[in-house]
Order: C-alpha cells, then structure tokens, then sequence
C-alpha cells in the first residue's frame, strides 16, 4: 500500500513537472490575444521604428507558419522545383512576410484590438479580431493550424482579402512577366534592403 | 589723361546720393533675390493642402511622408479647392478618400484626387513626383512587394487645360520685366534729360501748364509701353504657342492698367531721383526688386514669408496674377475686376506722388 502511494505519488509529482507545451496551454483565441497584447505593447513602447520593428519580428516568427503560408502563395510555382529552390523561396518569403506584416501593424500609431469568434475545426481554427482606430475598424481573421509545436497562424484575412491569396496574385504576376527566377531575385532584393 | 581721370572721380564722388544709390540698391537687390532663392538650407516646401477624408492609419501615413519634403495642411475639401482656386496659394490638392486605408492594406489600388491649379505649371508637376515618392515609400513601409498601389484623378480647378507649357509660365514674367525696364527707365530719363537739355525750365513755364505737358509726355511712355507689351506677348504666342486667353478686351485693359502703374513708377523713380545719375542705380533696382517680388522670375510660393507678405504691395504682383489668370487660366473680363482696379489705384497714388515730388523738386530750383 505504502509502495503504491508512493508510487502514485511520484507520477503526480513527474506528471506536474512535465513541460507543458504551449499548444495544450493555449487555444488559439488565447494565443492571438497573447500575440496581439504584446505586439500592442511593444507598437506603443518608446523607442525607434528600427527596435520596434526587430521586436515585433522575434514576437512573430513563432507565430506565423510562413511554410504553410509560402506553400499557399506560391504552391504551383514551386511544383516541380529543387529542394534548394524551395527552401530559398520558403527562407526568404518567412523573411519578407513577416516584416510585411510587422510593418503594417506599425502603420497604426497606437492600435486597440477587439476580439471576435473562435471557431475551431479539428486542427484548424479561425480568429476574428478588430483593430480599432478612433476613425474606424478594421477587420483581420487569422487561420491558425495546429502542428506539433502548437497553434499557428496560416494565413491573415484583412478586411476580407487574403493575404496568402494577395500574395499569390502578386507572385502569378510576377512570374508571368519574368521567371521563378527572377522572383527570388525580387525577394533576395526585397529582404536584403534593410527594413524602413 | 590724368586730369580727366581725376575730374570724373570728382564728379561721380561729389554727387553724394547717387554714389549712395549705387551701391546701396544693388546690395538691396542682390538681398531679396539671395533671400528668395536661398533663404532657407533645406530649401522651400510647396504648400500641399490635404483633405483627408479616409481618417485612417493610411492616410496618415501618407500625410507623414509628404510632410518630410512639403508643408502638409490638412483642411477641408472647401478650403483646399479655395486655396488652389482662388488664393492660388497652392498648386494642387490631395483628397485621400475614404476607405484609403482600407482598400490599401487589402493590396487594392486605390484613386487619389488631385486638384489642380495648371497655372503653377511645374509646381503641379513637383506634387505629382512628391505623390509618386510618397506611394513609394509607403510601400516599401506597408506592402514591400506590390507597386501601383495609388492611382490619380487630376481635376483642373482653374480652368480647362490640365497643363500649361514652360513658355507660358516664363515669357508673360519676362515680357513684364522688359516692359518695366523700358518704361521705368524711358520716363524717369526723359524728365531728367529734360532738365540736363535746359528745356525743362521752359516747359515750366510753358502756357499748357506744367502737369499737361508732364501728362503728355507720360502719354507717350504710356503708347509705347502698351504696343511694346502687346508685341512681346504676341511674339510669345507666336513663337512659343503661349496663349493670349480667350478675351481680347480682359487682355487689353490688363496690358493698359499695367503699363499705366509702370509708367506711374516711372514717374516717381525721376521723382526720387535727383540726378540722372540717380537715376540709372534707382530704376535698375525699382525695376529689379519689382521683379522679384512680383514673381516675374520664380514663382511666389519659393519666397519666404516677408517678401509674401510684401509682395500685395506691388504692382508687378497684381499684373502677373492678371497675366496669369487670363494666359494660365483662362480666366475672362470678370477676373480681371481686382488686378486692373488695384493697378489704375495703385498707378494713380503713385503717379500724383511722383508728379508732386517732381514739381517740388524742380520748380524750386
């Protein structure tokens, strides 16, 4: 008896210690109030637009799966390419999206969020949130997917307009007046031009 | 040699105002022209009034990045259209429309208007390029990939014409000049060649009396300076395609009421000046220093704020935004109202104050 107690009592104690991993702490509404208080904190924080935007980009890079994003935007133009190709594009697009994004945030000075539905399906999930501004509302959804490292964001719909599918307008066009290649000399061009 | 060396030097010292006049009205001239074109290190800003009727994150951006290389004035759309319309204080206007910011961070084009004054001809154009540059770097701020983000409607508020050509902005300042330089100087050198040929004394006691026969000569400065000014613009028509404006009469009584204020001046430079060797130093810098604050030479908006707000006081400003209302924008008999009243009021106080000093002058010798 005493052996099972003290047994019991060791699995709670390693169950307890046990690292619990962010994605059972968190669902994804959590998650993006998380993300999106922080992001705030540091968009009001004194200090320069340079600091800001370093900061935001750490905070985001766990956030946003830019894989899934990359594969999104530009999934039939990658079919087909050398791994090496791919995992440039996808380097480089990580880069480009998330500065993409942090810049956009900073265009609102002192932004308010409000938070809408959490509607999860199996794996995936969408976020409804507003950024408030004293003249309006903008509407920004986020499609989140759980991986093995927990909740992500797969793609960001502001005011009804996809950011992956812009994205994907975007590299269709550029692809068709020049090349695959020369659209990763586009992003090396655009991701090695330092952030303003 | 020698002699007559010495003898000029002696002439030229004894006569203590002209000396003065010489070489105090070119250090005056050479003042407003540094202080028009170089009055500030970074340079002038245009005026943009911006009517920011998107209230968004977009806008104000944008309103931030123009603000680095223009002076930004949000107002209304009213005071912007009043600003470009009729103060002519700016060469065009930003309306950011509502639902900008919106349709920007969607990665939609969005259409900008622009309000234009044409008559400021490559000050539309440098709003255009701040537009561009703007754009610009609001991309590179928002969407670092997407180009073409802001498309223009340019609406013309002055007139009909959505450009004017180069010629039309410089030859009516320079035709002003030259008829400014030709009627200032032929007036105040005729009194004063009066004078030096001893015909002066006799006119002053000629029985037409003094002011009739001051008036008749004044009258055929005025002749000539009218038929000098309609042929230089003719010839800029001719030549270089500058339009006259639709109406043959506002150009006619504007082209009158300016030669009349210049002949005016003319009067009071001889009335001013004692000699006629003051007179050379004088008119040179009444014709030069008219000029540049009229805006015969650059466009107002580059000076800085005290010669604008000097610049009402002179006439070469009313008869430039009479050329320029009637040749830029093609503005009839009715625009003409204001520049023609305050060139015949302002040619008229000048004229009397001119004539007396003259008489004043001269009758007491």
């Amino acid at each position: 008896m005493r052996r099972a107690v003290a047994l019991s009592l060791a699995l709670a104690t390693a169950l307890a210690a046990r690292p619990v991993p962010a994605a059972d702490a968190e669902g994804p509404m959590a998650l993006t109030r998380r993300i999106l208080t922080r992001s705030n904190e540091i968009v009001r924080a004194s200090g320069d637009r340079k600091q800001k935007l370093a900061e935001l980009s750490d905070l985001l890079r766990g956030f946003l799966d830019t894989e899934a994003l990359a594969d999104r935007a530009a999934h039939k133009h990658l079919a087909g390419r050398s791994p090496e190709e791919v995992a440039e594009f996808q380097r480089l697009f990580h880069d480009f999206f998330v500065r993409t994004y942090t810049q956009r945030l900073l265009l609102f000075d002192a932004p308010d969020f409000a938070y809408g539905a959490e509607t999860v399906t199996g794996d995936d999930a969408k976020v409804g949130t507003e950024v408030v501004t004293p003249n309006d509302r903008f509407a920004v959804d986020y499609t989140l997917h759980r991986s093995p490292a927990g909740w992500r964001a797969t793609d960001i719909v502001v005011e009804g307009v996809s950011l992956a599918q812009n994205f994907r307008a975007q590299f269709d066009a550029a692809v068709a007046k020049d090349s695959f290649q020369g659209l990763l000399e586009r992003l090396r061009a655009k991701v090695a031009t330092p952030a303003t | 040699m020698l002699a007559v060396f010495r003898k000029d030097l002696r002439l030229f010292f004894r006569d203590r105002s002209a000396l003065l006049l010489s070489l105090l009205m070119p250090v005056l001239v050479i003042t407003i022209i540094a202080q028009a074109l170089f009055h500030d290190d970074s340079g002038p800003k245009l005026l943009v009034p911006v009517v920011n009727e998107d209230g968004g994150p977009v806008a104000t951006t944008f309103e931030k990045l123009l603000a680095e290389h223009a002076t930004v004035r949000e107002v209304t759309r009213a005071e912007a259209e009043r600003l470009v319309r009729d103060a002519n204080d700016a060469a065009a206007a930003m309306v950011f429309p509502q639902g900008l910011s919106k349709r920007y961070l969607q990665g939609r084009p969005s259409e900008i208007e622009l309000l234009t004054d044409p008559a400021a001809g490559s000050d539309v154009e440098a709003v255009k390029v701040l537009l561009l540059l703007m754009d610009k770097e609001a991309g590179a701020l928002a969407d670092p990939f997407a180009e073409d983000k802001i498309t223009l409607r340019e609406r013309n508020l002055t007139g009909h014409r959505l450009a004017v050509n180069a010629f039309e902005q410089r030859v009516p300042g320079f035709a002003l000049m030259f008829v400014l330089m030709a009627v200032v100087f032929g007036t105040a050198l005729t009194m004063h060649d009066e004078r030096d040929w001893g015909t002066l004394s006799r006119l002053l006691v000629a029985p037409g009396g003094f002011m009739r026969i001051l008036l008749g000569k004044l009258g055929a400065r005025f002749v000539v300076g009218v038929v000098q000014m309609v042929l230089l613009l003719a010839w800029g028509h001719w030549m270089f395609g500058v339009s006259l404006g639709s109406s043959p009469w506002a150009f006619l009584l504007l082209t009158m009421a300016s030669v009349f204020a210049i002949v005016a001046a003319g009067m009071l430079v001889a009335g001013v000046a004692r000699t006629r060797e003051q007179t050379l130093p004088l008119g040179l810098s009444v014709v030069m220093g008219l000029s540049a604050l009229g805006g015969c030479w650059w466009p107002q908006w580059v000076q800085p704020d005290w010669m604008k707000d000097l610049a009402p006081a002179v006439l070469t400003t009313w008869a430039m935004q009479g050329l320029n209302d009637l040749i830029l924008r093609d503005r009839g008999l009715q625009a003409m109202a204001l520049p023609v009243g305050v060139l015949v009021l302002y040619g008229a106080a000048t004229l009397g104050l001119g004539l007396w000093l003259f008489r004043v002058r001269h009758s007491a010798r």
